[in-house]
């Protein structure tokens, strides 16, 4: 077993959740209340996915359309994030393109994956399955809709995420054999 | 190159060393190597409450917002402008309660970068907690305006389908009306002019026409005032035993008038015993009389509509079965809805407020019962009731 640190960055807009989908993941809890988070707050979840014991530092950033340079420095590091959005928000969706655009601009190699969260919540769901699938497209990623609230595909958003880091650090290895 | 303890001036470390918080900071020399080499006297605070060794530990291992962040941090001792900030770090205390701090790595002294760093932590709980406050209650407002836009919206859409109900209605209304006063001056002329010829199987097909038509505009205005009810709150059933089996025989005579005018054939087949449930009499006909319009009026010349009634051990099960024009399957879901008319609706000559079928389903659900609908395009559609009975067999 080969063991790796990761530092992965939760992306998007304010009230998306953000902050319940990392507490599903780390806590397997779900708290029903909006809290806004401000700054960031780091949490570590180990996982096994192949033939690695991966610890990802999930960085839970503060969502809303703050795109300043003090945002920015949060994204030094990070190989990867994951970029939600409110299925019951279609705004919330567009604003993805922004924090994408931020992100790829720090670390231009960042894996990313799209969430569209709150799955559970199917009446009032504005943003289809083709929405997701179109706008992932755009901006050249995965794509998964999720529930923090029931946990669905809370696990796999980030084993996927795990996965595709650590695919394009094997690629970089036989790129460049000195790393 | 390393830094180490001896590089740096004996006055600065001891300042750093002996330094008591009193101002909520707390400082630390960190070495190239990213290890804290000295800090000050209540560093340990800001660090859980097992952690055994400060001096000599990695910045990383205690401070794990700094991972990642190396290769950066390493270039930033060249740069006399830069610092490294990461602001309102969240950290959760014992209690479940929120502190925030301030972290940040200045460079000594660029032109010496074996120096290393100056590490500050800054606790800066008050006012970011102030802050997050401020910010909840701005994400909240913008939560409750975004809401309360797309209420503004569902409303100016009904308000809009009210003005054009209205106009509906209002033609609805004088289209009877038209052929009621045509139909009377016809009559009244006849009179005047010979009373002595006149053709009475001519006379009672015009009297029966304004019956038909006096039916028509009686079925639009009770919906009105169903819906005036629905709305307010004020819908009240008078429920008492009713025999459904007659109410359906009554109805069905009622709009033959209706069905030959249109040149529509309706048929009934009624259970052969009295069917009794607790219902309202006047809303039942008012049930019938939406359901069985519907099929005479969204058909074609020569087409059928068939109402049966049958029973299961709890329920009264009435089918009104057209073959119309039908209604396509992606807006079936729709059709009970407050002045929904299908696309087919809207594109026929069929005069229509969208008002029936929304009446018919409460008026049913009011009396605990259920109302389906099975469609095919130009096949026909079949509606399904079923209403309690008032003694389960």
């Amino acid at each position: 077993m080969r063991t790796v640190q990761k530092k992965v960055c939760m992306l998007g807009d304010f009230a998306v959740g953000k902050t319940s989908t990392v507490q599903r993941f780390v806590e397997g809890i779900f708290d029903d209340r909006y809290l806004s988070t401000i700054g960031v707050k780091i949490n570590r979840k180990q996982l096994t996915v192949d033939d690695y014991v991966a610890t990802l530092l999930i960085w839970d950033l503060a969502g809303g359309d703050d795109f300043s340079s003090v945002t920015q420095s949060y994204l030094r590091g990070a190989s990867g994030a994951l970029l939600v959005c409110d299925v019951t928000r279609a705004e919330s969706l567009a604003l993805v393109e922004r924090y994408a655009a931020q992100i790829r601009s720090v670390t231009p190699s960042a894996s990313l994956i799209l969430l569209g969260n709150k799955i559970d919540l199917t009446a009032q769901r504005t943003v289809s399955d083709s929405d997701l699938e179109a706008f992932s497209k755009r901006i050249n990623c995965g794509w998964l809709t999720t529930s923090a609230k029931t946990g669905q595909n809370v696990d796999q958003a980030f084993v996927q995420l795990t996965l595709q880091i650590i695919a394009k650090s094997h690629l970089a290895e036989h790129d460049d054999p000195a790393t | 190159m390393t830094s180490t303890s001896s590089d740096l001036p004996a006055a600065l470390q001891e300042a750093i060393t002996r330094r008591h918080v009193h101002d909520g900071t707390a400082h630390a020399i960190v070495s190239t190597e990213l290890k804290i080499i000295h800090c000050s006297a209540d560093f340990g605070r800001f660090l859980p409450e097992n952690t055994a060794q400060i001096e000599g530990s990695l910045l990383t291992s205690l401070f794990a917002e700094f991972i990642g962040s190396e290769p950066y941090l390493r270039a930033l001792l060249h740069n006399p402008d830069e610092h490294y900030a990461i602001k309102r770090v969240n950290r959760t205390a014992p209690d479940d309660s929120v502190h925030y701090l301030d972290l940040e790595l200045t460079g000594f002294d660029p032109q010496r970068p074996e120096l290393g760093w100056l590490f500050t932590i800054r606790d800066t709980t008050e006012v970011g907690r102030l802050e997050q406050s401020l910010i909840q209650e701005r994400n909240q407002l913008r939560l409750a305006r975004r809401e309360l836009a797309l209420v503004n919206r569902e409303l100016s859409r009904l308000d809009q389908l009210k003005t054009i109900f209205l106009s509906m209605a209002a033609h609805d209304i004088r289209a009877p009306l038209t052929v009621i006063r045509g139909y009377v001056e016809i009559l009244t002329s006849m009179a005047e002019i010979n009373p002595v010829d006149i053709d009475f199987d001519e006379f009672a097909a015009f009297l029966n026409t304004i019956r038909v038509q006096t039916d028509w505009l009686d079925n639009i205005i009770n919906n009105i005032l169903g819906l005036d009810q629905i709305e307010n709150d004020q819908l009240v059933l008078h429920i008492v035993p009713c025999d459904l089996n007659s109410i359906i025989m009554d109805m069905c005579d009622m709009m033959q008038a209706t069905a030959k005018l249109n040149q529509r054939t309706l048929t009934c087949s009624p259970a052969d015993h009295p069917v009794i449930i607790p219902g309202d009499h006047q809303r039942l006909q008012q049930i019938l009389q939406n359901v069985i319009g519907n099929g005479i009026k969204y058909n074609q010349t020569g087409g059928k509509v068939h109402i049966s009634l049958s029973t299961s051990p709890e329920f009264a099960i009435l089918t009104v079965t057209d073959n119309g024009v039908g209604i396509a399957q992606d807006q079936l879901p729709h059709i009970f809805e407050l002045y929904y008319r299908t696309e087919s609706a809207q594109k026929s000559q069929v005069r229509g407020t969208g008002l029936g079928l929304f009446i018919v389903k409460t008026l049913v659900e009011a009396h605990k019962g259920t109302i389906e609908v099975k469609s095919t395009i130009k096949s026909g559609t079949t509606f399904t009731i079923c209403l309690p009975l008032l003694l389960k067999k």
